[in-house]
């Protein structure tokens, strides 16, 4: 068994649900002290990410699967590597255009005064991970 | 005996009862299959992060400076109680088990000289407790699991709730009480602790990792205190969260047991009813045939 030399485990779960879980050969992963690559054979380490895009290669020279993520922890060890996103979507499913018109409309119900606590709460965190998303996909325009 | 007509008004009457009963079993099974994937696609996740907690917390070196969800406050002096009912009932002793349990559970821990907070999640709990422990009850939150399943910004806003008291010194110990679904037909009530973190499951793990040596040393980044302090928060959540999630399938589950258990009741009551109804019948027509030909006899 050559291969398993060369490809892991890799899994990317949600508390929603497991996005993804495969045999790949490269991962990359966005560290809170900066991105950082994972092959088989890595040694072990316990991270925690920031916002950002995590890039999965299945062969060498393959193109990425992209798939954004809110933050979390990522459990490299020997054989598997698992990240533990808040929240996780595919970068495709990602529009500039949609995410810019939900900040809009975000802000606008935030700028509503008869707002409560609670609803307060919930309207920031989901226009910061709209923001994070947006700044993910501008980025990669940039690129 | 019964006249007739009482009789067709209580067939009638138990006939509409087991339309409603049967409704309310078909309803709960396809929740109960939805509730079911949810708390299925949340394993993944909450093994992951079971694991992982397990890996970090033995390789930790714990002292004084240890957060304090992971060693706790040195006291053992206030409970918190965090009791997961349904809001609503007709399913059984689901909600009943899980009551029973929280009521010796407080009771022994108040004979033992501590302090009992309480949050119920679920009307039910709080309706029971409110009787005999109302002035416990801390906070109650309800409609958690709505039409379009689990309320997680709710959720999170429970638990982060649960943290802020907790960081605040409101108590010392948290423990759960839920459910716990382990099939359709059963469900358990549990105690779990979950603050502090219990560490006598991976004390042994420690141990054998131990005698073979640093084998897999993790490396930590930033750095091991605040991959901890960022991940205990998160593992209760988590625990919170499976819970929240066992109950509300287990719900359904029992609804749906119960509601079967009752329909065919009502079936076997509508026989029952329907035999009297008809000997009844008889009995009345041979009483008027006697009657009709004594009569004639008579003349």
């Amino acid at each position: 068994m050559s291969e398993n030399q060369t490809t892991f485990q890799f899994e990317l779960v949600s508390p929603e649900k497991k996005l993804f879980s495969q045999m790949v050969w490269q991962v990359v992963v966005p560290g809170d002290e900066g991105d950082f690559g994972v092959r088989a054979g890595h040694a072990s380490l316990v991270s925690s990410v920031r916002p950002g895009i995590v890039k999965v290669w299945s062969a060498p020279g393959a193109d990425p699967v992209e798939m954004f993520v809110t933050g979390g922890f990522a459990d490299v060890s020997g054989e598997n590597c698992a990240v533990l996103a808040e929240q996780a979507c595919e970068v495709t499913e990602l529009n500039a255009e949609t995410l810019t018109q939900e900040i809009a409309d975000l802000n606008e119900k935030l700028a509503a005064s008869d707002l409560t606590a609670p609803a307060q709460k919930k309207l920031r965190n989901e226009l910061d991970v709209a923001n994070a998303k947006l700044r993910v996909v501008s980025g990669n325009a940039h690129h | 005996m019964a006249s007739l007509k009482e009789y067709r008004d209580r067939i009638a009457g138990v006939k509409s009862t087991r339309k409603i009963t049967s409704a309310m079993k078909m309803v709960a099974a396809s929740k109960l299959k939805k509730a079911q994937e949810q708390a299925e696609a949340a394993q993944p996740y909450a093994q992951a992060i079971t694991d992982m907690m397990a890996r970090v917390v033995a390789g930790v070196t714990i002292g004084p400076g240890s957060p304090k969800l992971l060693i706790g406050t040195g006291k053992d002096k206030v409970h918190l109680i965090v009791l997961v009912t349904a809001d609503r009932g007709l399913c059984g002793g689901f909600n009943g088990n899980a009551i029973k349990l929280a009521l010796q559970h407080i009771r022994s821990l108040e004979k033992a000289g501590r302090q009992v907070k309480i949050l119920c999640i679920g009307r039910r709990g709080k309706i029971v407790l409110n009787r005999e422990y109302g002035d416990r009850i801390i906070e109650t939150v309800t409609n958690i699991s709505g039409k379009a399943g689990l309320d997680y910004d709710l959720l999170r806003s429970v638990v982060e709730q649960i943290l802020h008291r907790f960081d605040d010194g409101e108590f010392d110990v948290c423990s759960l009480i839920y459910n716990q679904f382990f099939s359709v037909l059963t469900q358990r009530p549990k105690i779990q602790q979950v603050i502090p973190f219990s560490l006598n499951k991976f004390d042994e793990d420690k141990d054998a990792e131990d005698k073979k040596g640093p084998a897999s040393k993790y490396a930590f980044e930033p750095t091991e205190e605040e991959i901890l302090g960022k991940l205990l928060p998160r593992n209760f959540g988590v625990q919170v969260y499976r819970a929240v999630l066992d109950s509300a399938a287990g719900e359904q589950a029992a609804r749906m047991t119960a509601m079967d258990n009752a329909t065919r009741n009502a079936g076997d009551m509508i026989s029952n009813l329907t035999l009297k109804y008809n000997r009844e019948r008889q009995s009345v027509i041979t009483s008027e045939l006697i009657e009709i030909i004594s009569g004639a006899e008579a003349v």
